[in-house]
């Protein structure tokens, strides 16, 4: 019979053919790191690839692999993931994936190169063997020096050899296979939510087989079981409003197979926080009058009393009519300090006077906390008062302060007209009074001061006989100082 | 026939030999801290997650935990997660390349990857020192075997050693390359750790 005989010729071939019962492997393009990250080296790649064929085993071809990787995405090399292997098996008919990397590759001072190979078993998606080798020319020694190798091109050859000489004899392929659902995306929202507030979980799940649809149910501490619903192709969401109870809740995924057999998985924990954040100042200044005095600029350190992820803040300074002069607010954490060099926004160097500084921070959850503290800008000279009277054959002078801010110390010097110092007198506290003799010609009195803020005073009176004169005629700070030495 | 300069130039010749092998023969068991005790039961599953590079050698860290994970894989003793999905583990928990996950992302990581024992990686030193025609690679090398369930480590390993190590008589012994060299260092962390109680599924 013509039928029978052709079947059993059939049977024959297959049984004759080398390579109807082969396992099929993929190689995937050979990852050269010498390159750079994702280098590639095809002609190892072809090299192993005809290496494997002679082994007997049927390879796929190179085409279907790059064809492979383009249609998966797929845009590094040296290692897959579960459900990619899985759809090697399944597109590429492959049992087995040869992965591979080139660890080094040099030519000076001496060559050397290395790699790396991987084996895996795309049924239970393992990895089944493994070797790495590194060769150097200084290794292979031959006598006289005779057909020894120069040159990494000459070294890589002889180290994949030295490897596939231990090709694994079993892989046992064949086994039962575990079927592993995969979690393609998953995505929480917020890791930090107040009461109340609407919590969302979006899942894609890898490629479901029609007829095998699983029921996505959610696991979720205090809510029980939430079913997700189905947004088309494989996006599931669920949402949920988080509970009136701080702490933290863990969300778990449990796969229901039409099967019967059912999948968890967990992923993830967001937290429910109502509690603002504690927050404190520290400020580098001098407290004057219940608020904190500076000159010239202003070093504010917001601390953190209980440590937690910051996700927002606002910087501001308000004048004394509550009008808001800076204003700056981002994203993230604290800044370490702020500095505030008594300037408005547009740069604009402000008066003295009182103004606010209010710091404002959100946590995760977009709890706020305030802060403020009154500060005092004071940038004029200090405010002296030089007062003559005569005493007898003599003259006093009386120096005070009438400014808000205390002295750090004065210093007087009188000199006569012929350039000779007749009197020092200095000191830490005013008001304060200095005796002179009755000068008979003219003496010149120069005054300096600086306040405990730094500001400075300076004022020249070219002869003291007119102060005495004129009687109690008062220094005024605005016609000679200078805010530096 | 009695020689005495020929047995005087034997006994010279043997001493040397023996003390060039005393040279070479080191201490070479890594160091091992051991914070807590490993899990009672045999651990059939483990990831490593991407090593942390500390070097300025380039891709330090891949080709070290290539390396490793070959060497893992040669023991026969574990199922290893696909690196793959170690890092998509990382990029759906947006940790970056160069970034050690916190405790309660190992935690996550450990239910993900459905894995036993997490191991961590830093390549603290690797570099190739040239010397006289040839280079001197040398690798440190810091590992952890984390606890999936609490997220603490376990045991931590340092291990330092250089290609001239390994030197038994004259050029003898040296390992030359820098993957040559991470292979044997692992090899030797991974004997002291199976040595001092580690067990896989095949134990």
């Amino acid at each position: 019979m013509p039928f029978r005989r052709g079947f059993i010729l059939l049977l024959l071939a297959l049984l004759w053919s080398p390579t109807a019962m082969a396992e099929k492997i993929a190689v995937f393009p050979i990852e050269d790191l010498s390159q750079g990250p994702n280098g590639v080296d095809f002609a190892l790649t072809e090299y192993l690839e005809k290496d494997l064929d002679a082994r007997g085993l049927e390879v796929a071809s190179q085409e279907a692999v790059i064809s492979f990787m383009a249609r998966n995405r797929i845009r590094w090399l040296g290692f897959l993931n579960t459900y990619h292997i899985l759809q090697v098996r399944k597109e590429l008919g492959a049992d087995l994936i040869l992965l591979g990397t080139v660890s080094q590759r040099s030519e000076e001072p001496s060559a050397a190169f290395g790699m790396v190979l991987y084996l895996i078993r795309t049924d239970d998606a393992r990895t089944v063997w493994s070797q790495a080798r590194g060769l150097s020319c200084n290794d292979i020694r031959h006598v006289l020096g005779i057909a020894e190798p120069r040159s990494a091109e000459d070294l890589w050859p002889i180290a994949v050899q030295d490897i596939l000489e231990n090709w694994p004899k079993d892989m046992g392929l064949n086994r039962d296979q575990d079927a592993v659902s995969e979690i393609a995306e998953v995505d929480l929202g917020r890791r930090y939510v107040s009461s109340g507030k609407k919590v969302t979980c979006n899942l894609r799940l890898r490629s479901i087989e029609e007829g095998d649809r699983p029921e996505v149910t959610l696991r979720v501490r205090g809510k029980g079981h939430l079913r997700m619903k189905h947004k088309g192709g494989n996006l599931y969401q669920a949402s949920w409003t988080a509970s009136a109870t701080e702490g933290s809740y863990p969300v778990s995924l449990i796969l229901y197979r039409p099967s019967g057999k059912h999948k968890v998985a967990f992923l993830g924990i967001y937290h429910v926080d109502n509690s603002p954040p504690v927050l404190a100042l520290g400020i580098r200044g001098l407290r004057l009058h219940g608020a904190v005095a500076f000159r010239d600029r202003i070093l504010i350190i917001p601390r953190l009393l209980e440590q937690e992820p910051v996700s927002r803040w606002g910087f501001s300074v308000q004048d004394e009519q509550g009008k808001t002069i800076v204003h700056e607010r981002r994203e993230g954490n604290l800044p370490k300090c702020f500095v505030w060099q008594g300037r408005t926004d547009d740069g604009v160097r402000v008066d003295d006077g009182n103004y606010q500084i209010v710091i404002k921070v959100w946590d995760q959850a977009q709890n706020m906390a305030v802060v403020s503290e009154r500060l005092a800008l004071m940038h004029n000279p200090p405010d002296m008062v030089l007062e003559a009277k005569t005493r007898g054959q003599g003259l006093v002078l009386d120096i005070r302060n009438k400014g808000r801010v205390p002295i750090a110390f004065w210093h007087m010097e009188i000199w006569d007209d012929d350039g000779n110092l007749i009197k020092t007198a200095e000191g830490e506290t005013l008001p304060a009074e200095v005796d002179v003799a009755l000068p008979e010609s003219t003496v010149e009195c120069v005054l300096t001061a600086k306040d405990i803020l730094g500001n400075q005073f300076r004022k020249e009176i070219k002869d003291l006989k007119l102060l005495v004169s004129q009687e109690n005629v008062e220094g005024t700070a605005t016609e000679e100082w200078s805010m530096e030495f | 026939m009695y020689l005495p300069w020929a047995n005087s130039v034997s006994l010279r010749l043997v001493l040397s030999l023996t003390l060039l092998c005393l040279a070479a023969c080191g201490p070479k068991v890594p160091d091992l801290v051991k914070y807590a005790s490993l899990p009672d039961e045999r651990i059939c599953r483990i990831a490593v997650l991407p090593f942390v590079n500390e070097t300025d050698y380039p891709l330090a860290d891949t080709i070290a935990y290539r390396v490793f994970m070959a060497e893992l894989v040669q023991t026969g003793r574990f199922d290893l997660a696909q690196e793959g999905d170690v890092r998509e583990a990382f990029r759906h928990m947006r940790i970056w390349p160069g970034q050690q996950p916190r405790i309660e992302q190992i935690k996550i990581l450990g239910d993900r990857l459905r894995v036993g024992l997490i191991i961590t990686g830093t390549v603290v030193e690797m570099a190739e020192v040239p010397m006289a025609g040839a280079v001197n690679p040398v690798i440190a090398l810091s590992l952890r075997i984390v606890d999936p369930g609490s997220g603490e480590t376990l045991w931590h390993t340092y291990h330092r050693r250089d290609g001239e190590h390994y030197r038994k008589v004259m050029h003898f012994g040296i390992l030359n390359t820098a993957t040559s060299l991470a292979d044997q260092v692992y090899r030797e962390v991974l004997d002291l750790w199976f040595k001092k109680g580690l067990k896989g599924c095949a134990d």
